[in-house]
């Protein structure tokens, strides 16, 4: 054993601890010069696997060696050397403390710092002129301290980068961001080995190559310890009601999930949506007055403030402070991450968590020590949902696990960091373009498109001539550079892919702030108007600019804000179980107490219509009082059948005059119109062929305005549209203008911009899964068609009926109860 | 932001399905008929006067200024749009209820050039502009253009002239706001945001002339009238929403 192990391993056992032999393994390939993935799940120990690998690369030089012999102690810290980078500032913190302990208890002279959006500027001035022996950071500062004058020679030292949590990047355009970033200290930095620390995925072997780029060598995968097993427990509610539909927030199991909470110590229980944690919040302690003060409410739309003081209660509970004040955060994907939550006993999933991973991740929050069992209860809000988290249970024993796609090509990121490298010391056009070439994001890029981003950021693409007022970019003396400072300015407040609606701040009048919702919801309350935020019922007072002020209110319950985004479809896995299990009912097999609970409402899907087999498709129409409705169910997940809906409305208004609308959910899709239309097989088969899928897609696009949609993102991105965060002044008011302005003056005056092609692309591809959708119609072929007439609306349609009137109804009130009682209606009237 | 509350509070809802539809459409303001045209501006046939707002000449050079590019096209397009409507039209008169010129950027070479060229073809042409917030601080137009620049509350026979909405007994029209209605389709995601005039009691509103503009949904009170100023058509549209707020769009200019 080299002097260093001894030295690191003489650490764990000064904590009466052994390291694991995939640790070791790290460290050894880290020295070794490798670059690698570790994956395993959440609190196995990562974090230690990639620590010490460059601490060892440090031991072991020559400064190292001085400080193990003794003979010498450095009088000041080793310069840059390690690179962290976590996706989320919020997990800074904890980082910096979990990697300062072991350094400071081994005594090394190491400087550890962050740098993120939450550092001062002072303290980034300083660390410009000094850079700390290992600094954690976040994709998008570590863009920002590339777009230096000086980056070359402030990160030439870097010998290794660890890249946390690198499965939350992967599969977004900050992952790009990610890839390009890494791109660029591979150039500056010749041997740097870059480190990915992951959860398992199912395509883990991809995600190592993205994280090293195509030009490196085989990365090295290190699998940590094995998955905890997970045990999946359901809540069966009491009765099923036999019309289960969406959106519907069932809190009827709230005594229920009281119980369950009061059995364990603490409980996390996560909801999908921030809207339903606050929903399950105002319900928990409407239930169970006592509990105020005992149950808090996390999420990201809250202040960071109010977000930190749970997470630091959490904390406290660790410190073996019995009976402590906490029992239950209620919260959403803003505890999935990070932070290490010990004293987490139980886990409780609202909803179907639509993915297998994301259920394993939040699973295990709990039981949280190595080959511990992670338990987590699922609680249904609707009863269709028992049979997904039947299925989740079911590929979790046969480790079937979703895969993450890493984003191909975007040009709004590459123009973004063109602007970026040119700021950062310029770049020359062949070595960039190699360089760019070389991440996995772009190693098909064309020499057009190169050539296509170059232009749109020096000349503003083909529309503009010559402008010398504009480009962004411009050669001196061979090498592309940004000449006004403006413009370097305005690019740095801009770097990164994270686009927000624009959110407003709530506040008190005492000037404390809340956290934010989106204008579109607060932009239709009036003065005195009341809603549920951060567990409380607040009322507005007045509306000014992007703040709004607020003041709490007794009376009443308020409505509760809906927020954007968030609505994750239903991975293919679990799509296709549901598909199976559905088939067994059909053949009378049920296994299982949620299909055994789910059984009536089968029962009655059946005898009114059918319960489909593998290689059937289900087609329903009805003729209703309020229009003809046909329901197809390919369980294909909601983002390829919002894709099908566009396509089969586009496809039957070239076969009929008729104005259709179309609703998708992880089940199927609804068509409906006014006047009945005979649709014979034939006809159906004409509708569902998968030749020329995608013309019919982009033309159903364009005619919508999912593409207009998709560009806001986009031009946020590629720099035309300024953003201001919350709360900051924006640059220039002047100088503001919306993605759509951009959209209609290009679509008019250039319409080859890439860029708007890339928008059309990204809807296509992303938003409605046309990979997917092209799985789903081929697969369609090979199947028999089951085309029934029910009298009345089946439960497998009835959810999407639901959507359907939601279109036509006026407030979620009404709604709520229009489809109770439709659903009370439709159940009597189908008898036992 | 100027606010205003009424009493009653129904469902917020904003205008749905168009009504009528038409090239142009004529509403009576204190006894003088006036024509709301579909190319976002306001003839008033008895004075062969036409009325435009918020033209925001030089917005894409002042962008393309500032990184973001936008083409000089628009410039262009808009010129040839106003030359349409005055052509067609035959008014001898052209109002511009303020803002002309983004910013002074517009005063330079490449825009005032444009701009320069196509005033020197219209010598007839009586063109009087309203100062708007962006023309104050971009100064008047260069004497060379000819046009009379006067203030807000200039008075045109029973017309008050303004750039922003003011709180006002007389017959007003004004800009500034960039006013727009939602259409709803019945296919979800098919609404659309269409530039409009707004007639609030006795001010009518004009929509925002300018290509490169951006505007911002109203929110019309009680006995307002809005018409959707789409390609081509004007459409009066049944308002819905009873609270009327005079309210800045987000996307400035």
């Amino acid at each position: 054993m080299t002097p260093a192990r001894e030295m690191i391993e003489g650490w764990f056992a000064s904590h009466g601890w052994a390291p694991f032999p995939f640790q070791q393994d790290a460290w050894s390939a880290c020295v070794a010069g490798e670059s690698g993935l570790i994956h395993a799940p959440t609190g196995t120990g990562k974090t230690l696997a990639a620590l010490f690998g460059p601490v060892a690369d440090w031991l072991e030089s020559a400064e190292g060696r001085r400080l193990m012999d003794g003979s010498a102690t450095p009088d000041d810290a080793p310069p840059l050397r390690l690179l962290w980078v976590t996706p989320m500032r919020a997990l800074a913190n904890d980082t910096h403390e979990s990697l300062s302990k072991p350094i400071l208890e081994m005594g090394l002279p190491w400087r550890v710092e962050k740098r993120t959006g939450d550092t001062s500027s002072t303290a980034k001035a300083r660390q410009r002129k000094r850079m700390p022996t290992l600094l954690i950071t976040t994709p998008e500062s570590l863009t920002l301290l590339l777009s230096y004058e000086d980056s070359a020679k402030t990160l030439a030292g870097v010998r290794t980068v660890v890249v946390d949590e690198w499965h939350e990047l992967l599969g977004s355009k900050r992952g790009v961001q990610t890839e390009l970033a890494l791109a660029r200290l591979r150039t500056l930095s010749p041997g740097v080995r870059l480190w990915g620390l992951s959860a398992t995925l199912g395509n883990t072997e991809q995600a190592a190559r993205v994280l090293a780029g195509t030009a490196s060598p085989e990365p090295t995968l290190i699998r940590g310890l094995s998955p905890k097993s997970v045990e999946v427990e359901s809540l069966i509610p009491p009765s099923i009601e036999r019309y289960p539909w969406a959106g519907h927030i069932g809190t009827t199991l709230v005594k229920d999930v009281i119980a369950k909470i009061e059995q364990a110590g603490v409980t996390l229980l996560f909801t999908n949506t921030r809207s339903q944690a606050e929903i399950w919040f105002r319900e928990i302690v409407r239930t169970r007055p006592d509990l105020v003060g005992r149950v808090a409410l996390h999420h990201g739309s809250l202040d960071r403030d109010i977000r930190e003081r749970v997470e630091a209660d959490l904390r406290e509970q660790n410190r073996g402070e019995q009976g402590g004040r906490l029992r239950c955060v209620v919260c959403t994907s803003s505890l999935d991450l990070g932070v290490d939550f010990s004293p987490v006993d139980q886990v409780i999933q609202v909803g179907s968590p639509k993915g297998v991973a994301r259920l394993i991740q939040r699973a295990g929050r709990s039981g949280h020590q190595p080959g511990a069992v992670s338990r987590i209860v699922c609680v249904p809000t609707n009863a269709l949902e028992l049979i997904e988290f039947a299925c989740a249970r079911g590929a979790i024993e046969r480790k079937t696990i979703e895969e993450r796609t890493p984003v191909d090509k975007p040009l709004d990121v590459l123009s973004q960091h063109l602007v970026t490298a040119a700021m950062g010391g310029g770049f020359d056009d062949d070595t960039l373009k190699q360089e760019v070439r070389s991440t996995h994001a772009y190693r098909d890029l064309t020499d057009a498109e190169w050539q296509w981003a170059i232009d749109f950021v020096h000349k503003g693409g083909s529309a503009l001539g010559a402008y010398p007022e504009y480009a962004r970019i411009t050669p001196v003396e061979n090498l592309w550079r940004v000449a006004e400072k403006k413009i370097a300015t305005r690019h740095r407040l801009g770097i990164g892919t994270i686009t927000s609606d624009s959110a407003v701040n709530l506040q008190y009048r005492n000037g404390r702030t809340l956290g934010t919702v989106e204008e579109s919801f607060i932009g239709r309350l009036r003065t005195g108007d009341r809603f549920a935020f951060a567990g409380k019922t607040l009322e507005l007072v007045r509306l000014r600019q992007m703040t709004a002020t607020v003041r709490p209110s007794k009376a009443g319950r308020g409505t509760v804000p809906r927020w954007g985004g968030g609505k994750m479809p239903l991975s293919t896995q679990l799509a296709g179980a549901v598909r199976a299990r559905i088939a067994a009912a059909g053949r009378g097999e049920f296994e299982g107490v949620e299909m055994e609970a789910v059984r009536p409402l089968l029962g009655l899907q059946s005898s009114l219509s059918a319960l489909p087999a593998e290689d059937e498709l289900l087609i329903e129409t009805i003729g209703l009082r309020d229009g003809f409705h046909a329901f197809v169910f390919p369980f294909g997940g909601r983002l390829a059948h919002e894709g099908l809906g566009a396509v089969l409305s586009l496809r039957l208004s070239r076969e009929t005059p008729a104005s259709i609308t179309a609703v998708g959910n992880d089940y199927g899709i609804e068509l409906s119109t006014d006047e009945p239309i005979a649709m014979d097989e034939p006809m159906w088969r004409r509708l569902l062929s998968p030749d020329r899928l995608v013309e019919d897609m982009l033309a159903s696009v364009n005619e919508s305005q999912l593409a207009r949609r998709q560009f806001r993102e986009i031009a946020h991105i590629a720099g035309l549209t300024s953003r201001g965060y919350p709360g900051q002044a924006v640059p220039s008011r002047q100088l503001q203008a919306s993605s759509d302005m951009f959209f209609d003056v290009f679509e008019e005056f250039d319409p080859q911009n890439l860029l708007l092609d890339q928008a059309r692309r990204e809807v296509v591809e992303g938003q409605l899964e046309v990979r997917r959708l092209r799985g789903v119609l081929e697969s369609c072929l090979q199947q028999r068609l089951v085309i029934r007439t029910p009298e009345t609306v089946t439960p497998l349609a009835f959810p999407l009926y639901a959507e359907t009137i939601r279109a036509t109804t006026v407030s979620s009130e009404t709604w709520e109860t229009r489809v109770r009682r439709l659903a009370v209606g439709l159940d009597s009237a189908a008898g036992q | 932001m100027n606010t205003r509350t009424t009493q009653e509070a129904p469902a917020a809802v904003t205008t749905e399905d168009a009504t009528s539809t038409n090239a142009s459409a004529a509403i009576t303001l204190g006894g003088e008929r006036l024509e709301l045209l579909a190319g976002r501006a306001v003839l008033w046939p008895a004075r062969r006067t036409l009325f435009v707002a918020d033209v925001h000449l030089g917005k894409p050079a002042s962008f393309r200024d500032g990184g973001a590019p936008v083409p000089e096209a628009v410039t262009d397009a808009d010129l040839a749009r106003l030359s349409t409507l005055i052509d067609r039209t035959a008014a001898t008169d052209l109002i511009v209820l303020g803002d002309l010129v983004h910013d002074h950027i517009a005063w330079r070479a490449r825009t005032l050039s444009a701009f320069s060229a196509w005033r020197a073809e219209r010598p007839g042409l009586a063109i009087t502009l309203v100062r708007g917030n962006h023309d104050r601080r971009a100064a008047d137009p260069p004497p060379a253009l000819s046009i009379e620049t006067v203030d807000p509350g200039h008075r045109l026979g029973p017309l008050a002239l303004h750039h922003e909405p003011v709180e006002t007994d007389t017959l007003a029209l004004c800009g500034h706001i960039h006013p727009a209605v939602v259409l709803r389709g019945r296919r979800k995601g098919a609404s659309v945001r269409t530039p409009c005039f707004w007639l609030a009691r006795t001010t009518l509103v004009l929509p925002a002339f300018g290509s490169f503009t951006g505007c911002a949904a109203v929110q019309p009170g009680p006995g307002d009238r809005v018409f959707a100023a789409s390609t081509g058509s004007v459409i009066e549209c049944p308002v819905v929403r009873l609270e009327r707020r005079w309210r800045q769009r987000s996307g400035a200019g």
